[in-house]
């Protein structure tokens, strides 16, 4: 497979990837572009893995780790909306917006974890094998996170009911 | 709902914008295609660049690997217990604590190639006055011709610099090797003979 047809197939599952675990469509954007160009500088080597996409998926999770570092040059110039607003009815949206919240008080390791699990479908196992951790680390991260969704979800739905 | 049920809800939601896919694929390609353009006017600008600082090096080493500004003389390589020195400073026959002794040596010999000059780190001398240097490597083996050693003595409280200069020692020589500085009467004494014009001065 060349490195065209496999950008031109696999761009889009890489850039949802992106947007699962960063929760920013324009930072999502610039991972995925900054990876597919790192991607076509090696790709004679990474064609030859048994799983090119899965080399590349975890690249794209380790730039977005490292991202803390490229985000402090930017400068915020408007309010980010982080994922999808759609039109949905009054509850799930008010679930959905509060979920959004809940995750943006995650660490950025945790909502990886979260991403990779709920999005992607890994197992455990997979998760460790793309952060390069343990798997008891991968359901460390995953059980705060989910205490931690808990938590801040039940909080905001409760000031939203207090507020309306 | 549970947490997970909301976060598989929310997840499985969750599609990626059609107008990024393209945006980042046509990114990728134009960057692909500029790297593809460009990597042979690279790789034959890095290769001219690789001869240039080749030859330059060529230019400024000598064929044993020494710059210019190395040339005749080297520097004291890895301790060789063949070549200590071991010396003693006095003052009047009282010790002098805490002067630093530097030492070069000069080589001669028949064939050019065997001749040297090196300058060794200096050493400081303790209560007794003793002081040990490593002499380099080179007169380890008995030298046929002649070795003279400059001296220079600093000592700890600003008195003046005591050189001395044109200490000449015929080889073969004897390792290690005993020398005794005495910077007020200037004698100087290798493995306890005093060498030909061998005098220690103020400088």
């Amino acid at each position: 497979m060349t490195f065209e047809e496999y950008a031109h197939r696999r761009a889009g599952a890489l850039l949802g990837l992106a947007v699962a675990v960063s929760g920013d469509r324009h930072v999502a954007e610039d991972v995925v572009q900054d990876v597919l160009i790192k991607a076509h500088a090696r790709w004679a080597a990474i064609e030859q893995l048994d799983d090119p996409h899965s080399y590349v998926r975890r690249m794209v999770v380790n730039e977005h780790l490292s991202w803390r570092r490229k985000a402090s040059r930017v400068v915020p110039f408007a309010e980010v909306t982080l994922f999808d607003d759609r039109p949905d009815d009054a509850s799930r949206h008010a679930d959905r917006a509060a979920l959004i919240q809940a995750l943006q008080t995650l660490t950025r390791r945790q909502r990886t974890v979260l991403a990779l699990r709920f999005y992607e479908g890994l197992t455990d196992r997979e998760i460790a094998e793309v952060l390069g951790c343990g798997e008891g680390s991968v359901r460390t991260h995953a059980s705060r996170a989910l205490a931690g969704l808990r938590t801040k979800g039940d909080q905001l739905l409760t000031m939203r009911e207090v507020t309306s | 709902m549970t947490v997970e049920q909301e976060l598989e809800r929310f997840y499985g939601d969750l599609r990626p914008d059609p107008d990024a896919e393209r945006r980042v694929i046509a990114a990728v390609t134009a960057s692909a295609t500029r790297a593809a353009r460009w990597r042979p006017v690279l790789v034959v600008a890095l290769s001219a660049a690789a001869m240039v600082v080749a030859a330059a090096l060529i230019a400024v080493l000598r064929p044993d690997g020494r710059s210019h500004s190395q040339q005749g003389v080297t520097h004291d390589g890895p301790a060789v217990a063949s070549t200590v020195i071991h010396g003693v400073l006095t003052d009047d026959g009282v010790p002098v604590d805490g002067a630093r002794v530097s030492i070069t040596f000069t080589w001669h010999a028949a064939e050019p190639r065997s001749a040297g000059r090196r300058g060794v780190p200096a050493a400081t001398s303790d209560a007794d006055g003793a002081f040990t240097l490593n002499a380099p490597r080179e007169l380890a083996n008995p030298v046929g011709g002649m070795v003279t050693i400059e001296v220079w003595v600093t000592f700890p409280r600003g008195r003046p610099v005591a050189v001395g200069q044109g200490v000449e020692l015929v080889g073969p020589l004897h390792w290690p090797m005993q020398l005794a500085f005495d910077v007020a009467t200037g004698a100087v004494e290798v493995n306890g003979v005093t060498p030909v014009h061998a005098r220690l001065r103020p400088s």
